[in-house]
């Protein structure tokens, strides 16, 4: 239907997109030319953050290597996790409701809530990780797992899998609701084990499905924001520094806006263009049309 | 005298008249309502309370004036809090702020009036060394509200009574007994270091005091770079003891607040930390804990005063913008006159004038840790409240890694020398 | 056929052996998290894995009243709920506009709105903040809702439109024909089509707002127009040295928002599947 008047309709969005996130992202090209501090004039400096970002911000290039062996990471405890148990949940069996409600009950509540009673857990003195190492024995492996910098990254990945596993076991389980029972018959009758059943049939089906799950696990990685916020924001010596979280010291803490604002224009760069790359590689273009 | 009728109404008539004369000449006797904001960021205990009860007697005294405090958490406040107030529909006519830089940024934007010429008359109620602070070029832009000391060796009493420990008088002294708790399983010295400062406000004395106090603030204003001899032998120190194991491993992760808790469970032997622990320990202690104090000893090989002291001043600043620049200085006078001071100093808070301390009641335990302050012959403030929060920050976290072992003395000065040098090409 | 069942067993065995750990590990925490809120500091210290001598249910009233959680449970609320609203009412007058309209330059407009989708808050944060002051909307819930609106339009368009796309045409040219005006066909036939449709992106757009951390951190200063997650990590600061006042502010965060779930588990479960798959 043809009809001059579509645009009224789109107009109040295109008013409140225009004014709060298209103008405001333009104008971020321009303070990350700047050196401003929120209060005095912005002061321009041409590509010296950009410069001083790539060349010299060695802990802004360790924080995009911390969000990337997060992301990584999170491949293991969110999505291998939840297939896993996507896969033994297959099947019906006795207590299969109460085990499914439960692993999903932790995808519910909010990353900030999650992020602190873990920070909790992980406590050196009275957190349930080390409580549980004595109890079976092993007080000796008790350490500052947030305060370690050789722990402290993979603590905060464990959080996540823990929070988020239930999402990835729930779009494993539709897609794996979707593969035609006829397949397992007939690999019954030839004789298959379980094991071999899972291996050939159950898997390849499920590419679809990864594909989708690995996508979510970057793009939600490099937004990651509260998780990491809540647990340690960037400590112990910013072994779990992210580049947003590096971002906000910088613009509302050190008042160094324009740097900060130059380090957004490169995340959201190198995060959108590691998507972009990742969707053209899996042959998904057609997602975003 | 009989009221007649006639008398009535005349009597009426008079009171009609007189009425309306009384009500518009009270209306111009009456002094112009004046509302003030008082922003603050005082979030606790016995401060916080006096924080609103001195604009409540303010009030009594001048009834035509109506004060309206604002309180934020101390981080945001310092952060963009403070600013966002200034900027804001409602900006604040009255403001505390810490130390100097930030006093510097906020004159230059107009947000700090020049009070000069009129506090000068009561100026001489201050102790002078804490009016070098608020004064710009020689000129008062804020009166000194709180003398507040940020590190001092408090120590749990109990466990140096277990080991039969003196307190140090030099450092050789301190290593030892930091030596004797560690080999007994006694964290010897903690921190809650997650937001960096209270582990670099430490280091930073230990630093001024060995290089002196006019190369340390030449460091810290970017003049001239971290990664010379002196530093170096000054972070060598810090290094030693972290070799040793001196420091909490998880230092780092633990929140100042949880730092001092820890502390009261027998978690460290030694916290160094400022001079809000007194009412810290009344307020949250176990019954039985006992603590003392003693001053950090003289770092040996140390080229600045052996007892120098790192005092924080808080102001009070008029802003610049205000309608009633004349009583908000009244009410700064108020403020700082020596009944309130005394109120103040029976709170915890040390008072930059002069005799509060005579006349109030004091937790002896900070008379006895601002008494160092009496041998000093040279204070530092605060690194994050006199520089920017930047160096600040990496000063205090390069200090940290050496603590930690992260890097030698060298290679952590050189690392903070790099982090900054886009800051210094400014 | 005893290999079989020998077999079976095995399987049942490894089965269960596997889950129940797991779900020991998912659902301890939030156990340990309501016994620990319930104890006093030194319990927690001395006896982590029993239960609280005597059941200190003014914790939880504490943190409720004090630690003003049921405050930010008060602006979370009208936040989430005014943003909903907002973006519902804004966006699908456009995703209809975008599936059935034909009009100038109608195509630059969608792909301007499905950029949305792959951006992220945070680049307009700096901007957006400066904004918010220049206009004094800081700390206050409009300075919050437009935002949120802003950004639930990429995602709300997108979902609508494929929903409005998946009616039969038929249906629109049988309403023009009888005289309808093309608010009219949007108002009175196409948006009650898409009544479930609408509910979910509701929730989505729900969840989403209700767990924002970056804007509500930045954006609402005053402690009592914080939301929820920024009053949670403040909370958490301010009384870190109350162990279990602060556990009894995490299970009254946490607490409503499980027992929606184990009511409605169907139901949050599609929704939020929709809303991944997207």
């Amino acid at each position: 239907m043809r009809t001059e008047k579509g645009i009224l309709f789109i107009l109040p969005a295109l008013v409140i997109f225009a004014i709060f996130i298209l103008f405001p992202a333009a104008q971020m090209f321009y303070y990350s030319f700047t050196q401003w501090d929120g209060l005095r004039l912005p002061k321009w400096i041409g590509l010296a953050n950009f410069s001083r970002a790539v060349f010299v911000d060695e802990i802004f290039q360790k924080s995009f290597l911390n969000n990337v062996l997060y992301i990584i990471g999170t491949f293991v405890t969110e999505v291998a996790f939840g297939l896993g148990v996507a896969i033994l949940l297959a099947k019906p069996f006795k207590g299969f409701g109460v085990f499914r409600t439960f692993f999903f009950a932790p995808y519910v509540i909010s990353m900030v809530a999650a992020g602190l009673l873990w920070a909790f857990i992980y406590d050196y003195n009275f957190g349930l990780v080390n409580d549980f190492l004595s109890l079976i024995g092993l007080s000796r492996l008790a350490r500052p797992w947030l305060g370690d910098t050789s722990t402290a990254l993979a603590a905060v990945t464990i959080t996540s899998g823990w929070k988020y596993a239930g999402l990835y076991m729930i779009i494993f389980y539709a897609a794996l609701q979707q593969i035609p029972k006829q397949l397992y018959e007939a690999a019954n009758l030839d004789g298959a084990s379980e094991w071999k059943q899972t291996w050939y049939i159950t898997l390849p089906l499920l590419f679809p499905a990864l594909r989708v799950a690995l996508l979510l696990c970057i793009a939600g990685g490099f937004a990651a924001f509260a998780l990491f916020f809540a647990m340690t924001n960037g400590q112990p010596f910013h072994s779990t520094e992210i580049p947003s979280t590096w971002i906000i010291k910088h613009a509302f803490d050190r008042k160094n806006m324009g740097y900060g604002a130059a380090l957004t224009l490169i995340l959201i760069f190198v995060s959108t263009g590691i998507s972009l790359l990742y969707l053209i590689l899996t042959g998904r273009k057609e997602a975003l049309s | 005298m009989v009221f007649t009728r006639q008398k009535k109404s005349f009597v009426v008539m008079l009171g009609l008249l007189i009425l309306p004369i009384l009500l518009i000449t009270g209306i111009s006797f009456a002094k112009e309502q004046i509302s003030l904001r008082f922003a603050h960021a005082q979030t606790e205990g016995e401060i916080y309370r006096l924080y609103s009860a001195i604009p409540k007697a303010y009030e009594a005294l001048h009834p035509n004036v109506k004060i309206e405090v604002i309180v934020q958490d101390q981080q945001i406040y310092e952060d963009y809090g403070l600013d966002t107030m200034l900027e804001g529909p409602t900006p604040p006519d009255v403001y505390a702020l810490h130390g100097r830089h930030e006093l510097v940024v906020k004159a230059e934007v107009g947000f700090a009036a020049d009070i000069e010429n009129f506090v000068k008359p009561w100026k001489d109620r201050f102790i002078e060394a804490t009016l070098d602070v608020p004064s710009i070029n020689g000129r008062l832009y804020a009166v000194p509200r709180a003398e507040e000391l940020v590190t001092a060796m408090w120590y749990n009493r109990k466990i140096f009574d277990r080991f039969g420990f003196a307190e140090p008088q030099s450092w050789s002294e301190l290593t030892d007994i930091c030596q004797t708790l560690k080999a007994n399983g006694v964290t010897p010295i903690s921190f809650g270091n997650s937001q960096l400062w209270a582990f670099g406000n430490w280091a930073s004395l230990i630093t001024a005091r060995m290089v002196g106090k006019q190369r340390w603030e030449a460091a810290m204003e970017l003049r001239e770079r971290f990664l010379q001899p002196d530093f170096v032998k000054a972070l060598s120190l810090i290094q030693e003891m972290g070799e040793a194991g001196f420091f909490a491993p998880d230092m780092n992760v633990v929140h100042p607040d949880k730092g001092i808790m820890n502390w009261f469970m027998g978690w460290g032997a030694i916290h160094p930390l400022g001079g809000w622990i007194p009412s810290f320990v009344a307020a949250e202690a176990p019954e039985d804990f006992e603590y003392d104090v003693f001053d950090l000893p003289p770092v040996p090989g140390g080229k600045g005063d052996p007892h120098m002291q790192e005092i924080m001043i808080v102001n009070l600043v008029v802003n610049g913008k205000t309608k009633y620049l004349e009583q908000c200085v009244d009410f700064l006078k108020f403020f700082t006159s020596p009944y309130n001071a005394q109120l103040l100093v029976e709170a915890g808070s040390m008072m930059p004038v002069k005799k509060a301390h005579e006349l109030a009641a004091v937790d002896p335990h900070l008379v006895k840790a601002f008494g160092f302050g009496e041998l000093a012959k040279e204070i530092i403030g605060a690194p994050d409240e006199d520089f920017a929060v930047e160096v600040a920050d990496t000063f205090s976290e390069g200090a940290a890694m050496v603590a930690l072992e992260k890097k030698n003395a060298e290679e952590a000065l050189r690392w903070v020398d790099e982090q900054l040098e886009p800051r210094r090409t400014r | 056929m005893t290999h079989d069942k020998t077999y079976s067993h095995l399987e049942k065995i490894g089965r269960y052996g596997i889950l129940v750990p797991i779900i020991c590990f998912m659902g301890y925490p939030l156990v340990w998290m309501i016994l620990c809120s319930l104890k006093t500091n030194l319990e927690i210290f001395v006896n982590p894995w029993g239960f609280p001598s005597k059941f200190l249910y003014k914790n939880w009233e504490q943190a409720w009243v004090v630690g003003r959680l049921g405050r930010y449970y008060l602006n979370s609320i009208v936040v989430t709920v005014a943003s909903v609203c907002l973006v519902l009412v804004v966006s699908s007058p456009a995703a209809f506009a975008f599936a059935r309209l034909k009009f100038k330059a109608r195509d630059f407009f969608l792909y301007l709105f499905l950029m949305g989708l792959v951006l992220a808050p945070i680049l307009v944060l700096i901007p957006l903040y400066k904004l918010m002051r220049d206009i004094k909307l800081l700390n206050t819930y409009a300075g919050l809702i437009l935002p949120y609106t802003g950004w639930g339009l990429a995602l709300s368009i997108y979902l609508l439109r494929s929903f409005f796309l998946a009616i039969p045409e038929e249906l629109q040219d049988a309403a023009r024909i009888d005289g309808c005006s093309v608010f009219g066909i949007f108002w009175r036939i196409m948006l009650p089509l898409i009544k479930p449709a609408l509910l979910t992106v509701a929730m989505i757009n729900a969840i989403n707002y209700w767990n924002e951390l970056l804007l509500a951190l930045i954006f609402m200063q005053k402690t009592e127009m914080r939301t929820l997650p920024a009053g949670l990590i403040f909370f958490s600061g301010q009384y870190v040295t109350n162990y279990s006042l602060v556990f009894a502010g995490l299970s009254i965060a946490i607490f409503p928002m499980l027992i929606v779930y184990f009511i409605f588990q169907r139901r949050v479960i599609a929704g939020i599947l929709i809303g991944a798959l997207k």
